[in-house]
């Protein structure tokens, strides 16, 4: 057993020493190495995790957005339709009405001409027919003067006056 | 040439300060070195050493807990501990001048810097810090009836069952630290002979194998820890369970 021991050189001395060298590379390494690293990967893992939520939060929230958008503008698509269709709508009643009242206007218009025109012959024929009358009489009384006397005369004129009425 | 014990460079009273322990020393400054400049950038945003660190942290954490489940947390910093210390001793013994560069005394040749791990009292040191920790972390998630019940039983077949146990925390101890100090210590070995043969060209690929061997010993050292830590902190019945 001495042998053995003496041929490998083992020693207290060299043992203690390595034992206590090992324990405080131990320490050191815990303190300095892995304890921060490893704390650190778990800090860069949560972060991750969080960063990978929060990207998704997003897209959810993009794609909600863009759909609402959708809506709006297909909403606003519909109400545009609605309104230019009223709008012609209007526009064509306006256009009939306009029509209608011209058309009642240009009746009137040409009702009254009518009117005017037949009531202006009234009265040149009326006028005409005076005047016939008076130019008859006239002659009838120029022609008269002289045959018969003057009850006669205003007999025949009379008689004519009637006639001609 | 090959010595299984280390050299000793300088005897201070009954303390041999030997060239593997310089090589821990160096070690230590250059883990220390690493944790300063982490710290002094560490950032939301990694750089490239960060990066590199948080990939290794990140990716041996999600190892242990696919192992060890609940308990990843408590056994993470040992078994990262145990691999990084490892894996940087073993990678930085490949180094050109370890085992070459030194001084003779007494016409013996005594190199200046020797791989920690090919030291017996390292790995030893190692491999009972290992097993302390197990059992003191043991106890503190199962309680000390309950870790004791692993051991103790009044069933015959248990009780044997539990001297067994008791035996393999100790064997625990001798595997853990010769399988480490046997595979590196080989490694150079290797290394010197082959180099001895012919120097240039035709000791690459066993280099290149020795790096793979320095991954996978610190990857075994700390993956083993890591799977005794795993069983004693499971509680005894529950695990009887499942068989």
């Amino acid at each position: 057993m001495q042998d053995l021991i003496n041929n490998f050189g083992i020693n207290g001395f060299l043992l203690a020493a390595q034992i206590v060298n090992f324990l405080i590379i131990l320490y050191l390494l815990k303190r300095f190495a892995f304890g921060p690293i490893l704390k650190l990967l778990q800090e860069r893992k949560a972060k991750i995790a969080e960063s990978l939520k929060n990207a998704e939060e997003t897209e959810k929230l993009l794609a909600e957005t863009e759909e609402k958008e959708k809506e709006i503008l297909k909403k606003a698509q519909a109400q545009a339709q609605e309104f230019l269709t009223d709008a012609k709508k209007q526009a064509s009643e306006i256009h009939e009405a306009a029509e209608a009242s011209a058309k009642v206007t240009v009746e009137k218009m040409i009702a009254d001409a009518n009117k005017k025109i037949s009531l202006s012959t009234d009265e040149a024929e009326k006028e005409l027919e005076k005047k016939i009358t008076t130019i008859a009489i006239g002659i009838l009384e120029k022609s008269l003067k002289g045959m018969l006397d003057e009850k006669d005369q205003q007999k025949v004129v009379e008689r004519a006056m009637k006639d001609l009425h | 040439m090959a010595v299984l014990a280390p050299e000793t460079l300088i005897q201070i009273g009954a303390f041999p300060f030997t060239n593997t322990l310089l090589h821990t020393l160096i070690v230590d400054g250059l883990i220390i070195t690493g944790l300063v400049v982490l710290n002094k950038n560490l950032k939301k945003i990694p750089g490239l050493f960060q990066n590199m660190v948080e990939y290794a942290v990140d990716g041996l954490y999600s190892l242990t807990e696919s192992i060890s489940g609940k308990n990843a947390s408590k056994i993470f910093p040992w078994f990262m501990g145990f691999f990084t210390f490892i894996l940087i001793i073993n990678i930085t013994a490949l180094f050109p001048g370890f085992e070459t560069i030194g001084f003779h005394k007494d016409d013996e040749f005594i190199p200046l810097l020797r791989s920690a791990t090919s030291d017996i009292n390292v790995t030893i040191a190692l491999a009972i810090i290992a097993t302390i920790a197990t059992q003191v972390l043991a106890i503190k998630t199962v309680g000390i009836k309950g870790h004791l019940a692993r051991y103790f039983s009044w069933n015959p077949i248990f009780l044997f069952v539990g001297i067994l146990e008791i035996l393999s925390v100790f064997t625990n101890i001798i595997s853990l630290s010769f399988r480490l100090f046997g595979n590196i210590f080989a490694g150079e070995v290797v290394l010197s002979t082959i180099s001895q043969i012919f120097a240039f060209f035709l000791p690459l690929p066993f280099l290149g194998l020795e790096i793979i061997v320095a991954l996978v010993q610190a990857l075994v050292f700390a993956i083993l820890t890591m799977g005794f830590m795993s069983i004693l902190m499971t509680p005894h019945h529950a695990e009887g369970g499942e068989h």
